[in-house]
């Protein structure tokens, strides 16, 4: 269950719909809504972590399915430019991206699952 | 264009050390161009600085403002304000606004925040090469409008040297020899005559070797400049 800490940026063509469909998957996450994944820029990323975000996600559409064609491309970009961003400045904020289509929760569910199975990992990891 | 290269994250804050009011100030020209120090990169550099304050547990006020140009002494009239406030200014402007901004502020910390690198073109979408050394004293009608001091390894003026392969420089085998390049240039121009003239020595008092250059446009300067020490 994700709770207010995890920002999660929502493609309005898909993220969006999907959350507007199975919100129970998103629970407390404080949604975005942007045009396309590719309007994510690090600049929302790094705000969002500024504001207090432990957790920012990114649901683009899968591959092949992107109403621009390279969104969910473009936002991995931006997403992988963010985390190091982070990484610089000293933050552990997870970076996430989600490719789910609006009718496949599931997909959201997996990504999300592993995820926080890996966060889990790293926190297990980090020295004391 | 000025191309520069963001610096380090570290390298910035221990510039800034523990000032708490923070001046993060970009410029709408050349570094906006190249990706460097923009609006856009301002306000990644403020938010990366407003984060690792707060994963060190300190309270600091980080302020970002984008100035027209750093280079001209009118538009840095818009910081007057700011630097009141400010502990220290980050400048994401190149070299040129950083040295105008302190002659400017004489009493105000600013800093670079950028590692200004030469001047360049853009060749791709996040991709600059240099193209011109500033030298002072152009060669490029000789050469087919490459430039032999920054595009050549060893600055050759009678190229190529001996140690072109196959049209590839011997410094770095990824580089097309400038030389060969030149050659190429100058034959589709029908012009390959000319590469056994002789350029003779050239005259590097007009490069940044002599100490800081001067360029006064006589006219402009004696109607409204008040000269320089
Ligand atoms: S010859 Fe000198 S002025 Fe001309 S392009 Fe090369 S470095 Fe610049």
């Amino acid at each position: 269950m994700l709770s207010k800490d995890t920002v999660a940026f929502l493609c309005a063509n898909g993220g969006q719909l999907l959350d507007a469909a199975y919100p129970e998957v998103l629970g407390d996450a404080v949604r975005v809504p942007i045009p396309c994944a590719s309007r994510l820029d690090v600049v929302h990323v790094l705000r969002a972590v500024e504001q207090g975000a432990r957790r920012v996600l990114v649901v683009a559409c899968p591959a092949g399915n992107c109403r621009s064609m390279v969104g969910p491309d473009e936002a991995e970009r931006r997403l992988h430019r963010a985390a190091a961003l982070l990484r610089e400045a000293g933050s552990h904020a997870q970076c996430i991206l989600a490719r789910a289509a609006a009718n496949a929760p599931e997909d959201l569910r997996s990504t999300l699952a592993a995820s926080l199975e890996d966060a889990a990992n790293q926190i297990e990891e980090a020295p004391a | 264009m000025i191309v520069a290269d963001r610096k380090p994250l570290d390298e910035i804050l221990e510039m800034v050390g523990d000032a708490n009011r923070i001046l993060v100030s970009a410029c709408n020209t050349c570094v906006t161009v190249c990706l460097a120090g923009g609006r856009r990169e301002a306000a990644v550099l403020a938010s990366q600085i407003r984060i690792h304050a707060q994963e060190a547990g300190r309270t600091v006020e980080v302020r970002e403002n984008c100035l027209e140009r750093h280079c001209d002494a009118e538009f840095l009239a818009e910081l007057a304000g700011e630097l009141e406030w400010a502990d220290v200014m980050v400048s994401t402007a190149c070299g040129v606004g950083v040295n105008l901004a302190s002659e400017v502020y004489p009493s105000a910390r600013i800093i670079p925040g950028l590692n200004t690198s030469f001047f360049g073109a853009t060749d791709a979408p996040g991709r600059w090469l240099e193209m011109c050394g500033g030298c002072g004293d152009c060669v490029l009608h000789r050469t087919g409008g490459i430039c032999p001091i920054v595009r050549c390894a060893k600055s050759i003026l009678n190229g190529p040297c001996g140690g072109s392969q196959d049209g590839k420089c011997e410094v770095d085998p990824d580089t097309t020899c400038a030389w060969q390049e030149i050659i190429d240039r100058l034959a589709l121009q029908g012009r390959s005559a000319e590469l056994e003239a002789v350029e003779p020595v050239k005259d590097w008092g007009t490069s940044h070797s002599g100490g800081r250059r001067r360029r006064i446009v006589d006219e402009v300067f004696q109607a409204e400049g008040e000269g320089e020490a």
